[in-house]
């Protein structure tokens, strides 16, 4: 028993995880034809993840629960998955818990080596999720995904070594125990590891990989890839720039602001429901890039915004998921012939999304304005609100031919994942405070 | 005239090149297989700056490099099997691995 | 007073259960709402009557998000009298309404399944037209001419080649029971925006109005201009909401409070300063800007007109639009202790009363008509309000909701007749050619065949006239008694200026709207339907016409300074400081109004039509009355100039330059052979410059830039 309890709480997560991984690796055969039963087995490690969790501090928990939500919403949509070949279906639960093994690592790692062995199982298993996908058009997106992913990961590691010399050990950076000769050295490699993060948070100018990801992608894989890799590079940044501020808070608050513009106009841009979302993930992640430059109060806005935006975006991809690969059209949503739970499930996380009172997209939203006008005042909050409102836009355009749709008894097979991201984000809408709370104690404050 | 000993700064140096060309072949090559072989090339590129550190550089976690590679090492081998994979997929699905023809998303 | 929180909650189960369940059981569905609705308006009615028995105030709230150790966001309600003013009101209105629309709700069978097709005869009568406008008005002089030639009656039917025999049956509109739902969830969140206690809860519920409205709007999604509506709707007062939102911010990041007993106690003991005051009220009033359509946001209520009449008619009268009213209302403490900021809600007021006013003078839909006539009389309680007197404002809002819902309601049953009649489906709207069923143009001599439709719109149209002693001639004289007693106390040349609009508005107000109702009531019918069909409403429509009538007569004596100023004195309490009624002021609109009507009688008295109307080559006043200044057509060009083509050329960047990073990169440098060659040319990878030209610029902004400015 004391061997067990000594056991960190991130390790003993990874570690059931792994064992979950393993588990399903060997029954491949057995599990190919039962989608239901990989199913279970999958949710009972993601569950039994969670429980050592329990025993760790906030930063711990709101990482592991982030991730293992994203997990749960990913596995239950394993059944219905579209994919190149059925009998992957093995492989793709699989691929689900190395990823949230891989995120679990980097946002928990207690040395940054960890953390870029996380980020980078967590590429590689996200990039054979997308590939997974049916037909051609995921494949390309992997391709992409995974060739900048490879590169923004070796300048990563580069910046691991910069960091290794200017202070003999690849701790999480800390203010003042830097030599000042190697001073310079020390702040590249900062810059470096923080553009091996950004990448996962998809902000400008790293955007263009995870855009075609989500956009081709499976949508439940894609969404599980956004989820997982969205908490985990936050939470690393965060901890990162709590450690670094000098050069890390002034390029956030820049690269969000740019990221807000860039999202929020490629967004307008769009004719069809996926891309739209992708793109309105770059605004998103301005946004949360913007928080992490503001301070403490700021990264617990982030860290509370990307736990109420992965779950709406997951409910999002949920409601998506069984449809196919394709584009979906914004004149084409009313023939798409949704069923009812999955319109209304869509319906939702858009009003979320757009940060419609009282959904909880509008606290997390109002969370990050409030940081981002005590650190900076008007003018960034500014460009942060017109993100916000301008959001509507493109938003709400899907929203009456979904509503109609509600009316159409399409019957369908039922959705957990809508279900189960759905119920998240009405209870998050109506008591914020409580993963407000959360994140504040995850950032220390 | 005798040259000046090889140090630490070669090794930057080295590293920093190799780095540089592995970026810039990664980026601009139009066979796939060759931005695999680019990318390659840029970790190893670290790998020969983190062996250099643990060489140089006298720290308690003396062997932090040398652990360090080895890590790249594995995780490399591990990309180029997943960067090859995707490659052959998307080389029975177009017949080609010209980057140029990867443009599905395009349109 | 406890039971307050069900008043919002009822119709909002309503929306739910309709919605999770109902959605087939139409009959059920309907029933469902309008019990609802009435279970809340019996307790509006319970609790304002408590208030007006001297009950105290009550606010109960709770903390919902605490941001920090000592900072709570809070949800809470507060009756107070304007509340309970408001409360009654808007349920009042939105049971009539909701029991109306079961009957509105139908169409004709054919109409449902098939397009009518459009008569090619206009075609033929119209071809040398070739502008939208033109083309309109040539038809209409076509169909003019027509009438000339035969002596009597208008192009029958059958020349039409339309409607053959009597019109076909009503089917219930397949929408019925998602229609309840909205209207439900509409109804619901307009009662907990009334109810609300602070800025935050008033916000929520604010969007949740804004959402209502959209899908209201948007009923009819199939039809382009009914989504295209919708949208317009939502994104102009999104607009405003975006300085609401900044200003609900702004005061809290100043003043630490939401709650709008907490402001008025900050506002009045002058803890406030002015500057906070004027940049919060100004932001808080953006907001009310767009919802109560004031220039220059007004665009979108003209257009709103494209959902279902009733729709039209609760926006219009109790809710929506009410709420930027009712805002600057509850937060009136700010605005008082800022003369710039009042003399701003003022102006705005003003302004739009007399500029819808004049559109309204040449709009030929019967709803627009009223569309300009709502953003108009809006414009009144606005000056009311920065003219600094909340009682005659309020008092407006009260009286203009009944009367306003009763001229909808009975458009939309001239509508409903016509149509039913056989006249065009309003759903199917040809952009070059106006639904029948809606064009004044179009109707005439139903007097006799809709009397009770014909009667009650008089009323209402005497009412919203100001004709005394109607209720619209008290809330209305209040208002420009606030304007003149503002003026002549130090208000300045400004105030001369508004009451002089003020004044010309009551001219412009009475034509109109008698021009409405000449052209639909008196003379004979020139529409395309066959007039024996034209036969008056179901009771289930006209019973809440000659209901809403009563209050259209009466409501006003509440507030009558002869009879106690009930409604001030109700109102304000101890400040109210109401004064007599100013003789000559109130003589000289009423005169007036009469004018106005009187003008509207000898230009339309036989249904004829004024030539300009006629005319395909109008003059350049009545094209740019007709064409609303074409301001809309201005902001259309800058959202263009300043938002698509930047979305698209962002698009454009990603799809040819960046997209595919890897092949984009291998496309500019060229195969392997003469890769070097570019290199040396200066070209460089794209995605390698997007990223790292990113970075740079990103790095020399965080390292050189910024530090100068902090």
């Amino acid at each position: 028993m004391n061997v067990l309890a000594s056991i960190p709480p991130p390790l003993g997560s990874v570690l059931i995880l792994v064992l979950g991984t393993l588990v399903i690796l060997l029954l491949t055969g057995r599990l190919s034809n039962s989608p239901t039963i990989l199913a279970t087995i999958g949710v009972l490690s993601l569950l039994g993840a969670a429980l050592p969790a329990m025993g760790g501090d906030a930063l711990t928990r709101v990482s592991v629960l982030g991730v293992v939500a994203a997990g749960l919403v990913g596995m239950l949509l394993v059944p219905s998955a579209e994919l190149h070949n059925s009998t992957q279906r093995p492989e793709v639960a699989a691929l689900i818990l190395l990823g949230s093994t891989g995120a679990i690592v980097l946002a928990t790692a207690g040395e940054l080596l960890s953390a870029a062995l996380g980020l980078e199982t967590l590429s590689l298993s996200a990039a054979v999720l997308v590939a997974l996908g049916r037909g051609a058009r995921p494949l390309e997106a992997a391709f992409r995904y995974f060739v900048l992913a490879a590169i923004s990961f070796a300048a990563l590691v580069y910046g691991l070594g910069l960091l290794l010399l200017a202070t003999g050990s690849f701790a999480w950076p800390r203010p003042g125990v830097v030599d000042p000769t190697y001073s310079y050295i020390w702040t590249i490699g900062v810059l470096l590891i923080g553009l091996g993060f950004a990448y996962k948070l998809a902000v400008f100018p790293l955007l263009w990989g995870p855009l075609d990801a989500y956009t081709a992608g499976a949508p439940g894989l894609a969404g599980f890839v956004m989820a997982a890799s969205k908490i985990a590079a936050v939470v690393a940044l965060a901890r990162l720039a709590a450690g670094a501020a000098v050069p890390m808070a002034p390029i956030l608050i820049g690269i969000g602001l740019v990221s807000i513009i860039w999202g929020t106009f490629g967004a307008l841009a769009q004719r069809e429901v996926r891309r739209m979302l992708a793109y309105s993930t770059v605004a998103n992640a301005g946004l949360m890039a913007l928080a992490l430059g503001c301070g403490p109060e700021g990264r617990a806005a982030a860290i509370f915004f990307v736990v109420i935006y992965v779950l709406t975006i997951l409910l999002a991809f949920a409601a998506m998921a069984g449809r196919g690969t394709g584009p979906l059209p914004f004149g084409e949503v009313r023939g798409e012939g949704l069923s009812a739970t999955r319109a209304l499930g869509l319906t939702l996380a858009l009003l979320s999304l757009a940060g419609i009172p009282p959904t909880p997209g509008f606290w997390a939203k109002l969370a990050i304005l409030d940081a981002s006008w005590s650190a900076l005042g008007f003018w960034p909050t500014l460009v942060a609100v017109i993100g916000g409102v301008a959001g509507v836009l493109y938003y709400l355009r899907p929203l009456p031919d979904l509503l109609a749709l509600t009316r159409a008894h399409v019957s369908s097979a039922p959705a957990p994942a809508v279900w189960f991201a759905g119920a998240a984000v009405v209870v998050l809408g109506l008591a914020p405070g409580f993963a407000y709370a959360v994140a504040r104690l995850a950032i220390g404050g | 005239m005798a040259l000046a000993p090889i140090g630490l700064q070669h090794f930057l140096v080295l590293g920093t090149i190799l780095f540089c060309i592995g970026m810039y072949g990664a980026l601009s090559r139009s066979n796939a297989v060759g931005v695999l072989l680019s990318i390659e090339l840029m970790l190893n590129a670290v790998n020969v700056i983190m062996v250099a550190f643990a060489k140089f550089i006298d720290t308690p976690q003396e062997l932090a490099g040398q652990v360090f590679a080895i890590f790249i090492m594995t995780v490399a081998a591990a990309e180029a099997a997943v960067g090859l994979a995707i490659v052959i997929s998307v080389y029975r699905l177009r017949h080609s691995i010209q980057v140029d023809d990867i443009d599905l998303l395009k349109n | 007073m406890e039971l307050a929180w069900l008043i919002p909650v009822l119709p909002f189960a309503a929306f739910a259960v309709i919605g999770l369940f109902l959605r087939r059981q139409a009959e059920l569905a309907g029933w469902l709402s309008v019990l609802a609705i009435a279970a809340s308006c019996a307790i509006a009615w319970l609790l304002f009557f408590r208030m007006l028995g001297g009950a105290p105030p009550y606010e109960a709230q709770f903390p919902w998000l605490a941001l920090g150790p000592d900072v709570a966001l809070p949800f809470g309600i507060r009756v107070d009298p304007l509340a309970a003013v408001m409360l009654v009101v808007v349920t009042t209105v939105s049971l009539l309404i909701q029991i109306y629309s079961r009957g509105y709700l139908y169409e004709p069978e054919e109409a449902a399944e098939a397009g009518t097709g459009h008569p090619e005869a206009d075609a033929a009568h119209g071809e040398a037209a070739q502008a939208h406008g033109e083309a309109v008005a040539a038809q209409a002089d076509a169909n003019e001419r027509t009438r000339g030639a035969h002596g009597v009656r208008p192009p029958s039917a059958a020349e039409h080649g339309e409607h053959h025999g009597p019109p076909a049956p009503l089917v219930r509109d397949p929408g019925f029971g998602r229609y309840f739902a909205y209207i439900s969830l509409f109804t619901a969140s307009m009662l907990g925006l009334v109810l609300a206690n602070n800025l935050l809860t008033i916000y929520l519920f604010w969007e949740g109005v804004g959402l209502g409205s959209y899908l209201l709007i948007g009923f009819w999604y199939t039809k382009p201009e009914a989504a295209m509506a919708a949208k317009k709707a939502f994104v102009t007062t999104r607009f405003g909401d975006f300085g609401f939102l900044i200003g609900i911010l702004y005061l809290w990041w100043q003043t630490g409070v939401l709650e709008f007993g907490r402001l008025a106690e900050l506002a009045e003991t002058g803890a406030m300063s002015e500057t906070v005051a004027t940049i919060g009220a100004l932001l808080l009033f953006m907001g009310a800007v767009g919802k109560s359509a004031q220039f220059p946001l007004h665009v979108w209520l003209p257009d709103a007109m494209e959902g279902p009449t009733p729709v039209s008619a609760l926006i219009h009268a109790a809710t929506m639009v009410a709420a930027g009213v009712y805002l600057v209302a509850r937060a009136f403490p700010i605005f008082e202790h800022s003369p710039s900021a009042m003399l701003v809600v003022a102006f705005i007021g003003g302004f739009t009363a007399i500029f819808a006013a004049s559109m309204g003078l040449v709009a030929t839909d019967i709803k627009r008509v009223m569309a300009f006539s709502t953003v108009s009389q809006l414009g009144y309680m606005m000056l009311g309000l920065g003219a600094g007197a909340i009682g005659a404002g309020m008092f407006h809002l009260f009286t203009h909701a009944f009367f306003k819902a009763l001229l909808f309601l009975t458009a939309g049953s001239v509508i409903f007749i016509l149509h039913r009649a056989g006249a065009h489906d309003p759903e199917d709207i040809d952009p070059r050619d106006p639904p029948r069923a809606q064009d004044i143009r179009y109707m005439g001599g139903m007097w006799k065949r809709a009397p009770i439709t014909g009667i009650t719109m008089t009323i209402a149209a005497l009412s919203l006239a100001g004709i005394p002693p109607l209720a619209g001639f008290w809330s209305k004289d209040e208002v420009l008694l606030a304007t003149y007693e503002r003026a002549t106390h130090g208000g300045g040349a400004a105030y001369w200026l508004l009451l002089l609009f003020a004044i010309i508005t009551v001219l412009l107000t009475a034509f109109y709207m008698f021009r409405v109702v000449f052209l639909t009531f008196a003379g004979s019918y020139r529409g395309p339907a066959d007039p024996q069909y034209i036969k008056e409403s179901p009771a289930s429509m006209t019973l809440p016409l000659l209901v809403l009538a009563v209050p259209s007569v009466v409501a006003g004596l509440w507030g009558a300074p002869q009879l106690g100023h009930g409604f001030g004195h109700f109102l304000e309490g101890a400040d109210f400081h109401g004064g007599e009624m100013n003789l000559p002021l109130a003589l000289f609109s009423t005169l007036l109004a009469v004018g106005g009507i009187a003008l509207a009688w000898l230009t339309y008295k036989n249904g004829s039509l004024l030539a300009m109307a006629m005319n395909p080559r109008p003059s350049a006043v009545y094209a740019t009355l007709l064409n609303r200044y074409w301001i809309d057509e201005l902001y259309m060009w800058l959202i263009d100039t300043f938002i698509i083509n930047w979305a698209f050329a962002i698009d454009w960047f990603d799809t040819h330059v960046i997209d595919g990073a890897v092949n984009g990169a291998a496309r500019l440098t060229g195969s392997i052979g003469n890769s070097v060659r570019q290199v040396q040319t200066g070209r460089i990878p794209a995605y390698a410059l997007a990223v790292f030209g990113g970075l740079a610029l990103i790095s020399i902004w965080a390292i050189v830039i910024r530090p100068l400015f902090s």
